[in-house]
């Protein structure tokens, strides 16, 4: 055997080698083939189309471990075929289309981070450890004095998959946008809780809470509205997103910049060093007027429809703010009123020269322009009757209060009594008593304002609570508040204990002390001479706050410093042939 | 006292990964994360344990044949088989370990620390417990390197490394001083 071999290779070297490697690959070949028989595994072909259409990118928003995992999960019915955030509606379409099944509409929400001031808040130790704020917050919730800063490691950068955010200069994560998903990954490795994901319908249904960031002024706004975020945006002369910002609190604008008596002034950390507080009012009023005069104004976003209704007894601020919410979020909505136009207390309770009917009228037709129907000159005795009502709406907002303003010799009592389903109502001092923190009456369905609707800024701020009440009966989410919710006026004592130092006066001749303390003669309220310089002006005294933090001169400087670079290279740019 | 220095020599003093310099592609690119690392050291202990034994038995029939010259060619073909064919049999009878070595099987059928291994026990005129033995002792030496290479560059991620430096340069710079470690193992037998 072995002489053979021997003399084969010598006559023929190729032939046993050849031999050899054709003998060896057809055995593994065939072991092969015959495994591949035996051992074959079947896989349900929905699973493999399923995980075509989703994006592959594994990021973990669906909280499986990768898009294959989540795949099975959609196949085996765990979870449903909206499953895929980060896909969004493309996505779930294509999943649907392999599994065959219809899904409901999932609301699309994007990261935002709102810290603003890391750079400036005082520190409380030196942290020299691991570079990550999960392992900083544990160190007495992190190094910042203020515990809902910015901690400024980079977790949320590394954690997002999308590369979507990226460090700035001023130590905050940046956002693009354009490539933010909303998987949630930033959100859930944040320990502040500075960076979240929020869609249309939180953001138009959040009450401000103790562990957020919220500047003085905001803390006195009745109405809760970012006043420091509009300012800003004012600032930078991007008026449309002050009106998006501002109607996310209250959709009634004009109104307000007219006859608010701008509380959030006496927050103001100007006034802390005797100097003018920033007139956050004025400069709503002159976007609201920016916008008014438009020859074709932005429709506010909706939610597609719900399929649910409501009705709303009462056209007052209240009723038209829950109104307002209710429709926005995608929900029927359906005004009654007693009176022949809607407005109440501020048609018919409050002069002219405060609000001038033209403006009521068009900021009323703003918001019936999303589509909410109305039912003027509705008879309490006939129209409005609870068990009339009962059968046609899901929930039913009640703003029936002080019930002898407009109808004269009429009690609520006898309205109640009248009726077997509003008898199980409780009344106290001429209202409908419901819960504070929910509205909800006895009767789950049916929900009050209670005495809040007696003046105009907590009367739309309970309408936004009505509506959030009534848009998460709707969904059969718990109505109450996270621990924390302001709710009702609430102020975060530390905020105010702040010492304003390294800020220097500024005024800028604005004054503004005209329209709201004293009418002037019929119509004063046009002639506010407020021009886009001097609002400009005004925005750029404002200290952009933090519960903690402001901007003191050297910092407001280098913020200057930076918008004029910015724009000394634009100016070479335009110049340059 | 003979297998005990066999198996020592392996794992620390000729350590395929850090005085071989076998199956570096793997080293750098596997070791971010500990679980990964974990995952790799076994799936090459499991492979190579096997593809010893059956290289032993091709060589034998190369060796009949005279043709000893083409055993990396012929190692290539058997090992790469033998990997295809563990993963099918593993997904339908262990679909549990199939799941834990997941993806690192297939990245396993061209890592040359397989290969290099096998060829050392040819090389070195092993009988077959030997070169079992010495087979599974390198790749817990391998699996051991990488290990403690992940376990490292796993702290540097919340370190404060030179801009220049992050990724693979402290990797490279990391492994270095490793390699050097093992070093001291040189003067035990």
């Amino acid at each position: 055997m072995s002489a053979w071999f021997d003399s084969i290779n010598q006559s023929m070297p190729w032939l046993s080698p050849a031999l050899v490697m054709i003998a060896v690959g057809a055995v593994a070949a065939a072991v092969l083939a015959a495994a591949s028989k035996v051992f074959y595994v079947e896989v349900d072909p929905r699973v493999t189309a399923v995980d075509e259409a989703l994006p592959g990118a594994n990021c973990g928003g669906c909280g499986f471990a990768g898009c294959t995992a989540c795949a099975e999960a959609i196949v085996a019915g765990q979870i449903p075929a909206n499953a895929c955030i980060a896909g969004g509606e493309e996505v779930t379409a294509k999943v649907a289309a392999a599994l065959g099944v219809e899904v409901a509409f999932v609301e699309p929400k994007v990261a935002e981070h709102l810290c603003q001031g890391a750079d400036r808040a005082s520190r409380k130790y030196y942290y020299d450890g691991a570079l990550d704020c999960r392992a900083l917050a544990e160190f007495y919730g992190g190094d910042l004095m203020c515990h809902h800063g910015c901690l400024g490691l980079e977790t949320c950068v590394a954690a997002c998959t999308f590369d979507a955010l990226h460090m700035g200069d001023d130590d905050l994560p940046e956002l693009d946008l354009e490539k933010c998903v909303g998987c949630g990954n930033c959100e859930r490795v944040c320990p502040t809780g500075v960076i979240r994901l929020y869609g249309l319908s939180d953001r138009l249904l959040h009450f401000n809470r103790f562990d957020e960031c919220l500047a003085p002024c905001q803390q006195f706004c009745p109405l809760q509205i970012n006043i420091p975020a509009y300012v800003e945006l004012a600032d930078q002369g991007r008026y449309q997103e002050v009106v998006n910002v501002i109607k996310e609190r209250n959709p009634l604008p004009l109104i307000c910049g007219r006859v608010c008596p701008a509380p959030c002034e006496s927050g103001c950390r100007r006034a802390a060093i005797k100097d003018e507080p920033v007139h956050h009012n004025y400069i709503k009023r002159f976007v609201a007027d920016w916008e008014m005069a438009l020859p074709e104004r932005q429709k506010p976003l909706c939610l597609p429809d719900s399929g649910k209704k409501a009705a709303i007894v009462g056209g007052g601020p209240a009723g038209l703010s829950a109104a307002y919410y209710l429709r926005r979020l995608g929900h029927a909505v359906t005004i009654f009123d007693e009176n022949p136009e809607l407005g109440g207390t501020l048609r018919y309770k409050t002069p002219e020269d405060r609000v001038p009917r033209k403006i009521l009228d068009f900021e009323i037709r703003e918001i019936l322009d999303l589509g909410i129907e109305t039912r003027c000159n509705a008879s309490l005795e006939k129209d409005i009757r609870l068990s009339k009502l009962d059968p046609d709406y899901d929930a039913v907002f009640l703003v029936m209060d002080d019930w002898d303003m407009t109808v004269e010799q009429r009690s609520l009592s006898d309205w109640v009594d009248a009726d077997p389903l509003a008898k199980q109502l409780k009344l106290t001092k001429g209202t409908i008593d419901a819960d504070e923190e929910t509205l909800q009456t006895a009767i789950p369905k049916i929900f009050s304002a209670g005495k809040k609707a007696r003046a105009a800024a907590p009367a739309i701020r309970t309408g936004r609570q009505a509506a959030r009440s009534i848009h998460r009966f709707f969904n059969g989410q718990d109505l109450r508040f996270p621990p924390g919710t302001f709710y009702k006026p609430t102020k975060i004592p530390e905020s105010f204990e702040v010492e304003v130092v390294g800020v220097s006066k500024k005024r800028t001749g604005l004054q503004p002390d005209l329209p709201a303390k004293e009418g002037k003669k019929g119509s004063a309220e046009m002639d506010l001479p407020l021009t886009p310089e001097l609002m400009k002006a005004e925005a750029d005294r404002c200290l952009r706050c933090g519960t903690l933090c402001y901007l003191n001169d050297d910092q407001q400087k280098k913020r200057e410093h930076k918008q004029t670079a910015l724009e000394k290279l634009e100016s070479w740019l335009r110049e340059s042939p | 006292m003979e297998y005990f220095t066999l198996i020592v020599s392996a794992i620390f003093i000729n350590n395929v990964l850090l005085m071989r310099y076998l199956g570096l592609c793997p080293f750098l690119g596997v070791s971010k994360k500990m679980e990964t690392a974990i995952g790799m050291a076994f799936a090459v202990i499991f492979v190579l344990s096997m593809a010893s034994f059956i290289t032993f038995g091709v060589f034998k029939l190369l060796a009949i044949a005279k043709i000893e010259y083409i055993r990396t060619l012929a190692f290539i073909l058997v090992i790469a088989s033998l990997v295809q064919f563990v993963e099918m049999f593993l997904k339908k009878v262990i679909p549990a370990l199939y799941k834990a070595l997941g993806i690192f099987l297939p990245l396993i059928t061209t890592n040359c620390a397989v290969l290099g291994v096998c060829i050392i026990n040819i090389n070195e005129k092993f009988t077959l417990v030997e070169a079992l033995v010495f087979s599974v002792a390198s790749a817990a030496g391998f699996g051991l390197a990488l290990i403690l290479f992940a376990g490292i560059r796993e702290k540097f991620e919340l370190a404060r490394v030179p801009k220049p430096l992050q990724g693979t340069g402290i990797g490279l710079i990391t492994a270095g001083l490793i390699s050097l470690s093992f070093f001291a193992f040189m003067g035990m037998i």
